[in-house]
């Protein structure tokens, strides 16, 4: 067993020991590569957030009510960073297009490149809802806003959903 | 249960035309996710260019050492082992790098009240992009200082397939052996600027080297790798129906990609920002971007979007370098909006309130007369570009609605005219006009929104529509049937629809819309 402090900007915070963070660890580590592979539609780069993601509540988690609900919130704002930042260095940056072949089936290939094209939060919305089983609270919860607006947010990503696969 | 259209939902809002869609989701990710790795721990080779995830997790494995927990996630990433291991093992495996202290500190703070700082994060640039194709960036200034003369260098590989795109304006290029070189600089002239480009050349230890006299090399490094640690400020409330999150974004590190901004984004302007002399430049999003030079020679950028342009000033000044450890400074702040924004959403949870039945959609094609007319026009609750509320209330008397989008030309070439016809009378005083900017888009021309509205020199009220960024309507523009831009909407004194019109309407166009409605 151990046990310290994490002194950051003249806050001390309360940590895990390394049996907790271990235990935490392989009991949401699988679900954490999955839901951020589903957010960024790339296994390689979900599961570098995941890892991320995991480590980050790690430092944390001695202080937290709900490590789950942090890890939740931790993994869909990592992906929504990776989207923005993503976005912005392709637009920004003149480089090599790499057309890397992929062995999805073609409906599944589809269904990828119709959530690319949603807006983050959509995307979140619709998966964590219909793929992930995550309840509206959890999303809204994840999302920063109310479940109100998560259901909205389903209702408008599914639309889309239909109407890109439909076209 | 049933939808206010009599279709037939469930409690999670779905319907069993949703099942299909629903369905393929689903194999679809499962598929995706199945691609995973399905291994516990997955080991990360060394990059060999000592830039890459190899430091960025020393970064890590030096944050555990201290905490003294979490080693088996960073561990484990490095040895291809699925077993946890122990605090000591890091010590012993990933040594702390000299260099990686140097992007920790300094590090700086945002004292804005209405924008709060999310997580800190340490993170290599571009994760996501490949190595191979990253561009080396270089800068010199003089030697008497860098706010005297700067002289930025990007080299753009010709790698096969690469492509070399617009470099701008007021720079100089120049041809080297599988590269070109890309100049831009800060306050010379461009007679200098190419004559300094010209004395470049490659270096032994340096990729190039300047060896003019009164220049010193201040920085290098790749446009696309790197590590740094940043933290995004948001505001604190924000609208849930829309997927937009504006940011405001401080990183400090050893990414030099904002070197290459400036090269991009000619005419940067000098500002003092936490004590270090800086650049401040708009970038091609519409926002602005400010990088200094960092008194450990790190360097630092404050990034903010579209919607900060107009108080980034305000903003530059709330940022404060801090120190580790210590409380951080009381810095001067920018004044809050007017309005309590935490106030009015509380009220009003979403950014766009209809209430009142929507009207039906506006058959542009002229063909039989408009359903809408005589129907209760619905009250629009929103809020404009500075949060201030914004209401087009049909109880309140008679109201021309007008529908425009940014990256609509005849949105572009009728609201000059629009202006023009409410100065000259055409629009008469009494008349309450209210703009609602509908369906905006990062993509899209004239883009922000905002900027455009006041270019042509519109100064009444707006609402501004819920919008997803794709260019698609917002729920204020459905509200009011809108099926082409740009659209008018007349409303009677009863809150009656009198008109509705769609398109370029001349002067006659207008006044004879306007007959329509009898004067109070």
């Amino acid at each position: 067993m151990h046990a310290g402090t994490l002194s950051t900007h003249a806050e001390v915070t309360a940590i895990a020991t390394t049996a907790e963070f271990d235990e935490f660890y392989r009991t949401h580590r699988a679900d954490a590569v999955r839901w951020a592979t589903a957010l960024v539609g790339s296994p390689e780069i979900g599961e570098e957030l995941a890892q991320d993601s995991l480590e980050a509540v790690g430092r944390r988690l001695g202080s937290l009510d709900n490590p789950a609900a942090y890890l939740r919130r931790t993994v869909v704002n990592r992906a929504a960073s990776w989207h923005r930042w993503h976005t912005r260095e392709r637009q920004r940056i003149v480089r090599v297009s790499a057309g890397q072949p992929t062995s999805y089936t073609a409906a599944t290939g589809e269904m990828l490149d119709a959530l690319t094209a949603l807006p983050y939060k959509q995307r979140a919305a619709v998966t964590m809802r219909y793929w992930a089983d995550w309840t509206d609270e959890q999303i809204a919860d994840a999302l920063g806003c109310a479940p109100t607006s998560v259901r909205v947010l389903v209702h408008r990503g599914l639309a889309a959903l239909k109407k890109e696969i439909a076209e | 249960m049933n939808d206010e259209h009599g279709r037939s939902t469930r409690p999670d809002g779905s319907s069993p035309g949703d099942d299909a869609v629903i369905g393929r989701l689903r194999n679809a990710l499962d598929e995706l996710t199945a691609h995973a790795p399905a291994h516990g721990l997955v080991p990360v080779e060394p990059h060999s260019t000592g830039f890459g995830p190899a430091r960025w997790l020393a970064v890590a494995a030096a944050a555990v050492l201290v905490v003294g927990a979490t080693a088996a996630v960073v561990i484990n990433r490095n040895n291809a082992t699925s077993t946890a291991s122990t605090p000591t093992e890091v010590a012993t495996t990933q040594p702390l790098e000299p260099e990686l202290i140097r992007s920790v500190v300094p590090w700086y703070v945002l004292s804005s009240p209405d924008l709060v700082p999310g997580d800190e994060v340490f993170e290599p640039c571009c994760p996501a992009q490949p190595a191979t194709g990253s561009n080396v960036v270089m800068a010199w200034a003089r030697t008497t200082g860098t706010t005297d003369g700067l002289l930025t260098m990007t080299e753009l590989l010709h790698t096969s397939g690469s492509t070399v795109g617009a470099v701008g304006q007021g720079v100089s290029t120049r041809e080297v052996d599988g590269a070109t070189l890309v100049f831009a600089s800060y306050g010379i002239s461009s007679d200098e600027r190419e004559s300094l480009a010209a004395q470049v050349v490659t270096g032994s230890g340096l990729p190039y080297v300047l060896p003019a006299d009164g220049w010193e090399f201040v920085a290098t490094g790749r446009s696309t790798d790197g590590e740094h640690r940043s933290q995004t400020y948001t505001p604190a409330t924000t609208d849930p129906l829309s997927s937009y999150m504006p940011t405001v974004t401080i990183t400090v590190g050893d990414y030099r990609g904002e070197l290459e901004w400036l090269t991009r984004l000619p005419e940067p302007q000098q500002v003092a920002i936490a004590g270090n002399d800086g650049w401040k430049v708009t970038n091609d999003e519409g926002g602005v971007d400010v990088v200094w030079r960092t008194s450990d020679g790190s360097w630092a950028t404050l990034r903010m979007d579209a919607v900060f342009a107009d108080r980034a000033d305000g903003l530059i000044a709330a940022v404060a370098e801090i120190t580790e450890g210590e409380p951080s400074p009381v810095v001067e702040t920018v004044p809050a909006p007017d309005v309590s924004m935490a106030a009015v959403d509380e009220a009003y949870p979403v950014g766009i309130a209809v209430d009142g039945t929507p009207l039906p959609e506006y058959d542009a094609s002229g063909s039989g007369a408009d359903p809408a007319i005589g129907l209760a026009a619905p009250a629009v609750l929103g809020f404009d570009y500075s949060g201030r509320r914004v209401t087009i209330d049909p109880a309140d008397g008679p109201h021309l609605v007008l529908v425009e989008a940014h990256w609509c030309p005849h949105c572009t070439a009728t609201l000059p005219r629009v202006v023009q016809w409410m100065a000259d009378g055409t629009i008469p005083e009494w008349l309450t006009v209210t703009l609602v900017s509908t369906a905006e888009s990062p993509d899209g021309a004239n883009y922000p929104a905002v900027q455009w509205l006041q270019d042509l020199g519109w100064t009444g009220p707006v609402i501004r529509d819920s919008s997803n960024g794709d260019g698609a309507a917002g729920p204020a523009a459905e509200a009011y049937g809108v099926t082409g831009l740009p659209s008018f909407v007349l409303i009677g004194a009863d809150g009656t629809v009198v008109a509705r019109l769609a398109g370029e309407p001349s002067a006659q166009d207008m006044a004879s819309l306007i007959a329509a409605l009898p004067a109070p």
